[in-house]
C-alpha cells in the first residue's frame, strides 16, 4: 500500500495539531513543549535518504536517527549506540561494543545487526554526508559486538564516519532497493531522542515527540515543533509566547532581541567569509596573493558591513577553538598599503601614469565574483583594492552560476562562505580537488601530501601535528585569504541552553540545537 | 467552434509540454550538481554520480528523457523529485490548492470592486465620480503588485499589527472546524486583497468603457427617464450589457492572477505554487519546474476554454 502510506505522511499535518492541543499541559497550562522558528523552510523529510542535502537537514534527521559515536554538550566525542570501540594498532579494524538493550522507537531491540546492515546498505546506496568507502565490511561478532574492517587505515573513522553515520533499522529497511522511495512511516523510525510525528511540506513545519525510552537521558521534551518563520515573525512569536527558540538569528537583530528580553547565545561560526584567488591564472603568483591580503583593511570591512559581529578570521585553513589547528602563530596581513604595492610591482605588475596597475602595458581589470548574501562585503572590498590602484569589476551572480563562473575559471577573485569545521578527512578536495567551493590550488605539493598522510595515519597526535603544519602553510601559501569570523546567534527563552559547539555539530553544523542540549 | 478550442488547447499544451522540458535545461546546471554542491556533502566518485543520474532520470539523451515525461504524463504519473525524495504530485498538489485559494478569494474582490466603480464611474463620465475614481485607479495602476503586497503588509501587519504578516494558519490553529476555517480566512485576506488590487484596475477600466458607451445607448436613457435608478439600473442595464466583456477580460486574468501570486507568495511567506516554483528554479529541479508549469497552464487553458466557451453560448443566444 504504497501510495497509503505516503498520503499517510503527506496528509499528517493536520494531526501535530490536534495532538498539541490534546496534550497534557504543564502548570503553567502548556504543553510540555519547544517551538523551534527556522527560516529556511522545508528541507525535506528527517530519514537519512529523504532529507534534503543541506546541513540542516542531516540535523533534523540527527533527532531521531543516532549514530554510533556521539558529542556532548561540549562537542566531546562520546558514546552514542557504542558503548566502548577498540581501534586496532594497524588502524585496519575497529571492534564495537553497543550498549545494552537499546530499542528502536517501534520497540524493537537493535543490535549489532543492524550496524552491519547499514553499513552494507550504505556501500549500495551512497549517502551523500558519510562515505563508506573505506570500509570493507562488517561483521557481527555478537548482539551487541561487531567488527568494523578497513581496506586502509581512516583517520577520521571515528570523529567522521562513526559520528555521522546514522544507523538504519535491517526491519524496515530491508529489501528497499531505493531509499529515495521509501517514504512511507517506517522510513522515520530510528532510535534517536525524539519520534517522528508529523510534518507539513507546504509550510515546512515539523513535529517531533519526545522518545522516553531514551538511553542517553530522558529527552526534555513531550513534543517539539520547527516552524517555518522570517526573524521578525519569529521575534514576534517569541514575545507572544509562540516561539521558544529562534537558532539562526541576523546579527542586525541581535540587540533587538536582547531589548525584548530574550537570551541571545553567540559564538564565532567558523563559517568564515574568504577571499578565494583563482589560483590557476593571475594568482599562481604568491607575491600577488599577499598583496591582496595587505591590502584590505579586514577590520574596516567588519565595522563596515557587519555591525562588529565577526572577527578578523585565523589565516590558516582551521579558525580559533578547532581541534585540528594547532596553536602555531600565524601572519595576520595587517593592513600596509605601502607593503601591498611594493609586491604588486615584485610580481611583474606595473602602474601607468593614472596610478592603476597594468600588466605588460594593459591595465588590469579584475573581476571579483560572488551571490547575493556577500554583495556589500563585496563592495567594500572591491573599494578597498581599487584604493590602492586596483581595478575591480564586481559581479553578482546567481547560486549556480556562481558555481559554473568558479568551475571554469572564469574570474579573478570571490568572496565565498565557507564551513572549516567538521573532521578533515576530505580537506584534500577542497584544497585541490573538484569542489565548487574549494581552493583549486595545486601551488604546494608539500600541502597536498600532508593533507593525504593526515587522512591515513592512525595516532590522532600525529594527525594533529600533520595538520597544524598544514595550517601553517596554508597561511603562508594563502590559496585563500580568510577574511572574517562571524558570529553566529541563538535567541531563546530559557527553555533549553542552547551551546555552539566548537568544531560543530556532527558534518560540522555551525548550530547550537544539538541534541544533547534536547536530553536532560 | 467549441470543439475547435478544445483542439488549439490541446495542441497548445503539447508545445507547452516541450518547451518546460527544455528551458530549464538550457538554464547554467543540473539537479545532481545542485543536490551535492552543499559543503557539507562529501566528493562523490564516477561510480556514484553515475548511479544517481540514473535514479534521478537522467539517462539517455534530452529526446529520450522527454520521451519519458511525456509517457508519464500521459498516465497521469508527474514524475519523482529526488531533491524533495517525494513524487510531484505531493509536493505541488497542497501549495497548488493554497494558490487556488487565494485567486478565488481574490476573484471576487476584484470584480465586484473594479466592476463597479468602472459603471459608476462610466454612468457620468467626466464628472465628479469619474474623475475622482479614475484618478485613483490611475495612481493604483502605477504601484507595481509587489510595492503593493508590502505596503499592504506594512501597514495592516505591522503598524496596525491587525492581520497576520505570514503563513496560511496560525503556528497552533484553533481546535474547532469553524474557528479553524476564520483564521486561514485572516491569514488569507491580505495576500488576497494584494493579488486582487492590480486586477481592480484592469477591470474598473473595462467596465468603464463599457459604461461610457452603453450611457449614450437609447435604451438607458430611455430607463432613466422612467425612473430606474440605483442598483436595478447598474445591475441590470449595465451590469447584463457589461457581463460578455468582462468575462473574455477573466479568460486572460488567470494567467496574470497566476504570476501575479508569485510576487504575493513570497511577500507573505504563503504557501503556494509560487514559492515552490521559486525554489525549484534556485534549486535546478527541472521535474518539479516542468510539472508545475504544466499544471498551471492546464487551469489557465481549462479556464480560457471555459470562459469562451461561456461567452460564446452567451453571444449565441442573443
Amino acid at each position: 500500500m504504497p501510495f497509503s502510506r505516503r498520503a499517510l505522511i503527506q496528509y499528517t499535518a493536520l494531526w501535530p495539531f490536534l495532538g498539541f492541543a490534546l496534550s497534557p499541559t504543564g502548570a503553567n497550562g502548556r504543553a510540555n513543549r519547544l517551538v523551534i522558528a527556522d527560516e529556511g523552510g522545508d528541507r525535506g523529510l528527517p530519514a537519512p535518504f529523504l532529507h534534503h542535502k543541506d546541513g540542516i537537514g542531516y540535523l533534523y534527521t540527527s533527532y531521531i536517527f543516532d549514530t554510533l559515536i556521539a558529542q556532548d554538550r561540549t562537542g566531546k566525542l562520546v558514546g552514542g549506540l557504542a558503548r566502548a570501540w577498540q581501534l586496532s594498532s594497524d588502524g585496519l579494524s575497529c571492534t564495537i561494543t553497543l550498549r545494552d538493550n537499546i530499542r528502536w522507537h517501534d520497540g524493537s531491540p537493535l543490535t549489532a545487526k543492524d550496524v552491519v546492515f547499514t553499513v552494507a546498505y550504505m556501500a549500495k546506496h551512497p549517502y551523500l554526508f558519510v562515505s563508506t568507502v573505506k570500509i570493507a565490511r562488517a561483521v557481527a561478532l555478537s548482539a551487541n559486538r561487531l567488527n568494523i574492517l578497513l581496506r586502509e587505515p581512516d583517520a577520521g573513522l571515528l570523529s567522521g564516519t562513526l559520528l555521522n553515520l546514522p544507523i538504519l533499522p535491517e526491519h524496515l529497511y530491508a529489501g528497499h532497493a531505493s531509499p529515495e522511495r521509501f517514504t512511507s512511516g517506517s522510513a522515520l523510525m530510528g532510535s534517536g531522542p525524539y519520534r517522528f510525528s508529523g510534518y507539513d511540506r507546504a509550510e515546512g513545519r515539523y513535529f517531533f515527540k519526545g522518545n522516553t525510552d531514551y538511553y542517553r537521558g530522558d529527552p526534555l521534551f513531550d513534543q517539539m515543533a520547527i516552524v517555518t518563520m522570517g526573524p521578525d515573525a519569529a521575534l514576534r512569536a517569541m514575545r507572544s509566547g509562540e516561539v521558544d527558540l529562534i537558532p539562526f538569528l541576523p546579527y542586525d537583530r541581535v540587540t533587538q532581541a536582547r531589548s525584548m528580553g530574550f537570551q541571545v547565545v553567540t559564538a564565532a561560526s567558523n563559517h568564515v567569509v574568504r577571499l578565494l584567488f583563482n589560483n590557476r591564472n593571475r594568482f599562481q603568483d604568491r607575491d600577488r596573493r599577499h598583496a591582496l591580503a595587505f591590502a584590505i583593511h579586514r577590520k574596516a570591512l567588519i565595522e563596515t558591513v557587519r555591525q562588529g559581529e565577526a572577527a578578523p578570521a585565523e589565516t590558516g585553513f582551521f579558525q580559533p577553538n578547532s581541534p585540528w589547528g594547532g596553536d602555531t602563530a600565524l601572519p595576520p596581513y595587517a593592513f600596509d598599503p605601502q607593503q601591498a604595492q611594493t609586491l604588486l610591482s615584485k610580481s611583474g605588475w606595473s602602474r601607468d601614469q593614472h596610478k592603476r596597475w597594468c600588466s605588460d602595458g594593459e591595465v588590469i581589470h579584475l573581476t571579483l565574483v560572488t551571490d547575493t548574501p556577500l554583495r556589500r562585503e563585496a563592495v567594500v572590498v572591491s573599494e578597498q583594492l581599487e584604493s590602492i590602484g586596483l581595478s575591480v569589476d564586481v559581479r553578482i551572480l546567481e547560486r549556480t552560476a556562481l558555481r559554473e563562473a568558479l568551475r571554469s575559471g572564469n574570474f579573478d577573485l570571490s568572496l565565498l562562505s565557507t564551513s572549516t569545521m567538521g573532521d578533515p578527512s576530505d580537506l584534500a578536495r577542497y584544497l585541490a580537488g573538484d569542489f565548487w567551493n574549494g581552493d583549486y590550488f595545486a601551488g604546494s605539493r608539500e600541502m597536498t601530501a600532508l593533507l593525504e598522510q593526515q587522512a591515513q595515519v592512525v595516532s590522532l597526535h600525529q594527525r594533529k601535528a600533520l595538520l597544524a603544519k598544514f595550517q601553517a602553510l596554508y597561511a603562508y601559501e594563502l590559496p585563500s585569504y580568510m577574511l572574517f569570523n562571524p558570529n553566529y546567534a541563538t535567541a531563546h527563552n530559557h527553555k533549553i541552553a542552547p551551546r555552539f559547539l566548537p568544531d560543530g555539530v556532527a558534518i560540522g553544523i555551525p548550530t547550537s540545537v544539538h541534541k544533547s542540549v534536547l536530553v536532560g | 467552434m467549441v470543439l475547435i478550442g478544445f483542439v488549439n488547447r490541446l495542441l497548445i499544451f503539447a508545445l507547452l509540454l516541450v518547451i518546460t522540458f527544455y528551458l530549464p535545461r538550457l538554464l547554467p546546471g543540473d539537479p545532481l550538481e545542485v543536490m551535492v554542491a552543499s559543503e557539507y556533502t562529501r566528493g562523490l566518485n564516477a561510480g556514484e554520480i553515475q548511479q544517481l543520474r540514473i535514479h534521478m532520470g537522467f539517462e539517455g539523451s534530452w529526446l529520450d528523457q522527454l520521451a519519458a515525461y511525456g509517457f508519464g504524463i500521459l498516465h497521469g504519473d508527474l514524475g519523482y523529485s529526488f531533491r524533495h525524495a517525494a513524487p510531484v504530485a505531493d509536493i505541488i498538489i497542497q501549495p497548488l490548492g493554497w494558490t487556488l485559494f487565494l485567486i478565488l478569494l481574490a476573484l471576487p474582490i476584484f470584480l465586484v470592486t473594479g466592476v463597479a466603480c468602472g459603471i459608476e464611474a462610466g454612468r457620468q463620465p467626466h464628472g465628479g465620480i469619474d474623475r475622482f475614481l479614475t484618478g485613483a485607479m490611475t495612481l493604483l495602476a502605477s504601484l507595481p503588485p509587489f510595492v503593493m503586497a508590502i505596503g499592504l503588509l506594512l501597514v495592516f501587519a505591522i503598524l496596525l499589527p491587525i492581520l497576520p504578516a505570514s503563513g496560511a494558519q496560525p503556528l497552533f490553529p484553533a481546535q474547532g472546524m469553524v474557528a479553524h476555517a476564520l483564521q486561514i480566512l485572516r491569514h488569507a485576506l491580505l495576500p488576497a486583497l494584494a493579488l486582487a488590487m492590480h486586477e481592480i484596475v484592469r477591470f474598473f477600466f473595462v467596465a468603464r468603457s463599457e459604461a461610457i458607451s452603453l450611457s449614450t445607448r437609447p435604451f438607458l436613457l430611455n430607463a432613466r427617464a422612467r425612473g430606474i435608478y440605483g442598483v436595478r439600473e447598474r445591475v441590470d442595464y449595465y451590469g447584463r450589457n457589461i457581463f460578455p466583456a468582462i468575462a473574455s477580460r477573466l479568460s486572460d486574468a488567470f494567467s496574470g492572477l497566476i504570476s501575479g501570486a508569485l510576487f504575493v507568495e513570497i511577500v507573505f511567506s504563503y504557501p503556494g505554487i509560487g514559492l515552490v516554483l521559486y525554489k525549484a528554479i534556485g534549486e535546478r529541479d527541472y521535474i518539479v519546474i516542468q510539472s508545475t508549469v504544466l499544471l498551471l497552464s492546464v487551469f489557465i487553458l481549462g479556464f480560457n476554454w471555459i470562459i469562451d466557451t461561456l461567452v460564446l453560448l452567451h453571444s449565441r443566444r442573443g
